[in-house]
């Protein structure tokens, strides 16, 4: 039996693709009450009046809401976000109200009749606007909110939510010591996740107190936690479902309509309330992905070597924090890419805006950080006149090295990028940057950048698996992550196939995740499922064959050390005539006389993170997670120099995946990652007016990679340097084609258009601009 | 969904359709005629535009020509832009209204909605623009009336309870003329035009342009006409003279900036004229 490593399909694929498969939206109960949220038209201003006695009129319509009605602030770092605006809007977008209904239809119109009469106060519209010394506040009160999950350094009386650093050997020194110095500023805009699935949240209250609530979510049980905590309830009393989710990004990591949801029901006597995104409230009310500026800049000897690092990192996180502050400490702890570099400055602000709040998104900060980084190192190729392949060889993070917070790093807990660089060379056919004429005015050109990235968790996440069995001998398989795609519950089944040796046919998984049942996950995020769950897999598979072999050895009047087995059954090993059928014990041995031993078979299984800390305020120094996903990536572009538009031929990314568990999904995962940071390179952003004001938040004006418009040719390839303390040797790889396949787009266009391109996204205009301002 | 309820009607005939408005009106209702619904859709569901009651035009024989009628080549208001491409009766028609919204989308919007959108394109427009004799009949209390399209953009085009029933061009001007029809985007295929350039060229070397998405309106200007007639001038030469003498200034939005307009418009009239003159 061999299911690792083979490309099965995923479990629930037969029911998506027949539009059987069912997700939040799609499971209704009769009487269901809709919720629907009124958005500011204001980006920054005093709430003066909210008039809901129209809205109240409208035949259906149960209960509005405002920010008055609650004292509740939220947020999982710091509690700095009321779930309605309360005095003042901070963000275009932001919900000032809620209307429940008993129909949707009631509510829309119900809230279109809500009226709000505004003091407009200066708008922050950019992380220049938010630094600005006379700047006015987004948050008067910050610095006094209540942490509720330590560290973040929230500055008073400035619009600095926190700010982390790391600091590495003696800047001084490193600065005298660098022949070569080079400088980048990048711009990168705020994001959207674009999941297609918008976020949706229900919740009943019941009679006996207990509370509902079904949601698309990555968290289930940080949903559990926060309302209990928000709320005053016992964590128990509380049940949350996550079905199948239809794509999740980040953006369903954080807590909003879940919370807006349960204060909707307990306004109307605990009915059932629901509350639906539209596509332009998933936009422009619930988190983005966060905009960013850095300046780096690097030292480096004659022979190109790196001495310095010197990098300011500057989020523009919206008008609250959200995950910002743990995505700031993961930028700081990654902050040099995957390089060897002795000496490190570099300090990151949170900065609040008058824009959309933030949460995570797909690399967890990873992705600008690597852009501006893999910006600054071909600015160094160039500098040097080295092959920017040759300059990121030379540099590659080795075992031995330290991370930028003194991490120490080993074979298994780095992967190997010297090889993923030397393998990439010949995967896209690199040419060392050249930039190659094909006619008048076109130049075709490939582009490089490599990545790398940890999981940024916290040092207690734990994971669990619970296994049952039925009377015929296939096994129940329940974990707490949620399947979003990447085809998580079925790496789960597989592991725990091959673990008990028999067919992944009869391994059943529990598609949905309800925190009553199913075993703590911490979050689907950060790429950690197949690593967490797969130990607690391991484990509860442990636990049940050691039980299935004391039941068997029993009965079979030996040592459990005398049985082994395979294909469904436990026999001697020195006599496999001698045998019982895995359904045997199923549920408990009969003997012929119809005495019984054993009952039902259950395995239980756990996993908790190990070794790892918060990082240090001073230094920075610490460790941020179990261990460093590297990988490399390379595109190749045509491009025509009269009118600056492009076209992507090749995307490739080779990434070293420990143990590629199966390949289809795999190399689907780094496919979907390449396009996506490709959209996200070439045409993805937020839009602001001069007023705050959300300009595209419908897809019409979002722009997303569409088929047709993607590169002709993906390449993905792996190599495998096993992480010895995971499921098989596995890494994570769920987020990383999307960190640095952006930059290798930017360093491309940059040497065929002859012009620093350190701005995303990357449209022939951007190319443009910037020749013309050079 | 439409946050509001809605009464249906399909009528069968013109005038059923006119009777049918005047009778809501009277009736203190809202009505308005409808084609595909991309537009009075997607606007209700977002409460910017209201309505209690459609009046969908697409059963009225009248509204679904497709094809001669003596000089005349006819297309109804009610075609899918869909059903345009496919019975390809004006090349130049195609190329133009084929590169508006995506394929699942065209086969919604209709012909009448797209010359008459809210939104500022109406590409569909662009070559009866160009065109000496291109007329929309219009459905009025008083009848049928004929009226030049190149009015189309005027407020006045089309009065409240009238409707657009077809539009037409004489087939000899159509088809006997060298085009060219290009849409330039930021960056998609699918997209909003930063602008839409369709030039033809006739018999005697004459150059004319219509541009959609450089104002808020689609339009034709004799004065740029002019300009790129000049067959004296390299196209090039000529691309430039008519960025900068354009009717009205280029818009700037989120798509591009004025200057990057005019920027891509040269280079795209230049490129087609260099097409045209050496075919």
């Amino acid at each position: 039996m061999k299911i690792i490593g083979t490309s099965v399909p995923r479990k629930e694929a037969p029911n998506k693709v027949t539009g059987r498969a069912r997700y939040a939206n799609d499971i209704n109960v009769p009487g269901t009450f809709h919720a629907v949220m009124v958005p500011a038209r204001q980006a920054h201003a005093q709430i003066i009046a909210i008039d809901t006695d129209e809205a109240k009129k409208v035949p259906g319509v149960k209960a509005v809401i405002t920010g008055k009605d609650l004292s509740v602030l939220s947020g999982d770092v710091m509690e700095d976000r009321p779930p309605l605006a309360r005095d003042k809007v901070r963000y275009w977008g932001e919900p000032i109200a809620l209307v429940v209904a008993r129909d949707e239809a009631a509510a829309r119109r119900a809230a279109g009749l809500v009226q709000a009469r505004y003091q407009p106060l200066p708008v922050i519209n950019s992380i220049q606007d938010a630094l600005d010394k006379k700047a006015a506040l987004v948050h008067q009160q910050n610095g006094s909110y209540t942490v509720a999950t330590p560290p973040v350094y929230p500055k008073k009386h400035s619009n600095i939510a926190d700010e982390a650093n790391v600091t590495k050997g003696d800047m001084d020194k490193a600065w005298k010591d660098s022949d070569v110095k080079v400088k980048v500023h990048v711009s990168l805009p705020q994001i959207d996740h674009a999941a297609m699935e918008p976020r949706i949240a229900k919740a009943e209250i019941l009679a006996d107190g207990r509370v509902l609530i079904h949601a698309s979510t990555q968290a289930p049980f940080e949903v559990q936690k926060l309302l209990a905590k928000y709320f005053k309830l016992n964590p128990g009393q509380i049940s949350v479902t996550a079905p199948l989710v239809g794509g999740a990004f980040g953006g369903k990591a954080g807590v909003q309509l879940e919370i807006l949801a349960y204060v909707a029901s307990k306004a109307v006597g605990g009915q059932m309330v629901k509350i639906v995104n539209t596509r332009e409230d998933d936009l422009a009310t619930s988190p983005l992905g966060m905009g960013f500026e850095a300046d780096i800049a690097l030292g480096a000897s004659q022979d190109g070597r790196i001495k310095a690092a010197e990098m300011r990192f500057f989020m523009d996180i919206g008008a609250y924090a959200d995950s910002a502050p743990r995505i700031a400490r993961a930028i700081a702890a990654q902050c040099t890419g995957p390089y060897a570099v002795p000496n490190v400055h570099t300090d990151v602000y949170c900065v609040y805006t008058n824009h959309t709040y933030t949460t995570a998104w797909r690399g967890f900060g990873h992705m600008p950080m690597t852009f501006a980084v893999e910006r600054a190192m071909d600015e160094l190729a160039e500098a040097l006149k080295m092959d920017p392949l040759d300059l990121r060889e030379l540099n590659a993070i080795r075992p031995h090295d330290v991370t930028p917070t003194k991490a120490r790093l080993t074979r298994s807990n780095l992967g190997d990028l010297p090889k993923a660089l030397t393998h990439m060379r010949q995967l896209i056919g690199w040419n060392g940057g050249r930039v190659e004429a094909l006619g008048p005015g076109r130049v075709r050109v490939q582009g490089v950048a490599a990545f790398w990235k940890t999981s940024s968790s916290p040092p207690n996440a734990v994971s669990g698996a619970l296994i049952t069995m039925n009377s015929d001998g296939s096994v129940n398989l329940s974990i707490g992550a949620v399947e979003f795609g990447p085809g998580t519950k079925t790496t789960a089944a597989q592991i725990l196939a091959e673990q008990l040796r028999i067919p992944l046919d009869r391994v059943f998984i529990h598609e949905d995740v309800n925190t009553q049942v199913d075993p703590e996950h911490w979050k689907t995020v950060a790429s950690l499922s197949t690593y967490m769950v797969g130990r607690a897999v391991l484990d509860a598979a442990k636990d049940l064959m050691t039980q299935m072999l004391m039941v068997a050895a029993s009965v079979l009047k030996c040592s459990p050390d005398d049985l082994d087995y395979g294909d469904e059954k436990i026999y001697v090993r020195d006599d496999p005539s001698i045998y019982l059928d895995f359904k045997d014990l199923a549920l408990g041995y009969k003997y012929q006389e119809g005495d019984s031993i054993g009952g039902q078979l259950m395995g239980r299984g756990k996993f908790m993170i190990r070794h790892l800390n918060l990082l240090d305020q001073q230094t920075g120094h610490g460790r941020p997670g179990p261990a460093w996903t590297v990988g490399v990536q390379a595109v190749e572009v045509e491009y025509d120099q009269n009118t600056h538009q492009y076209r992507i031929l090749k995307a490739a990314t080779v990434i070293d995946a420990g143990k590629v568990l199966n390949p289809a999904i795999a190399s689907g995962q780094v496919m979907g990652g390449m396009n996506m940071g490709l959209g996200v390179a070439s045409r993805e952003g937020i839009f602001y007016d001069s007023d705050g004001r959300l300009l595209n938040n419908q897809l019409r004006l979002y722009k997303l990679m569409r088929m047709g418009e993607q590169p002709k040719q993906y390449l993905v390839e792996f190599i495998e340097t096993p992480q010895v303390d995971s499921a098989f040797g596995a890494r994570p790889i769920g987020e990383h084609a999307v960190l640095a396949i952006g930059a290798a787009l930017a360093n491309a266009l940059s040497r065929a258009a002859n012009v620093s391109l350190n701005m995303l996204p990357i449209t022939p205009e951007a190319i443009w601009r910037a020749r013309r301002a050079r | 969904m439409l946050p509001f309820g809605i009464e249906y009607y399909r009528p069968d005939t013109i005038d059923e359709a006119l009777k049918l408005y005047r009778r809501l009106r009277e009736n203190h209702q809202e009505p308005v005629f409808y084609g595909g619904g991309t537009e009075l859709l997607t606007r209700a569901r977002l409460q910017n535009v209201h309505f209690d009651a459609v009046i969908d035009l697409k059963n009225i024989p009248e509204v679904r020509v497709h094809g001669r009628s003596g000089d005349w080549l006819e297309f109804g208001a009610g075609l899918r832009l869909t059903d345009l491409a496919d019975g390809n009766l004006w090349p130049l028609l195609t190329a133009t209204a084929d590169r508006i919204a995506d394929h699942t989308t065209r086969g919604q919007i209709t012909l009448g909605g797209n010359l008459l959108s809210t939104i500022p394109y109406r590409e569909a427009s662009l070559p009866f623009l160009l065109m000496d004799e291109a007329e929309a009949l219009v459905a009025t209390e008083d009848g049928i009336e004929s009226r030049p399209l190149a009015n189309l953009v005027s407020d006045s085009f089309i009065k409240p309870g009238e409707f657009l029933v077809s539009v037409r061009v004489k087939g000899d001007e159509a088809k006997g003329i060298a085009y060219r029809s290009r849409k330039m985007t930021r960056q998609d295929w699918i997209d909003y035009p930063l602008v839409t350039v369709a030039v033809t060229r006739r018999a005697d070397g004459s150059l004319r342009a219509a541009f959609s998405g450089w104002a808020g309106f689609p339009f034709v200007s004799s004065a740029v006409n002019h300009i790129l007639s000049d067959t004296g001038k390299s196209a090039r030469r000529r691309a430039q003279e008519a960025v900068a003498h354009m009717p009205v200034k280029a818009l700037e939005d989120l798509h591009g900036t004025r200057e990057y307009r005019e920027f891509v418009t040269e280079y795209t009239l230049a490129q087609i004229i260099d097409e045209l003159e050496d075919d």
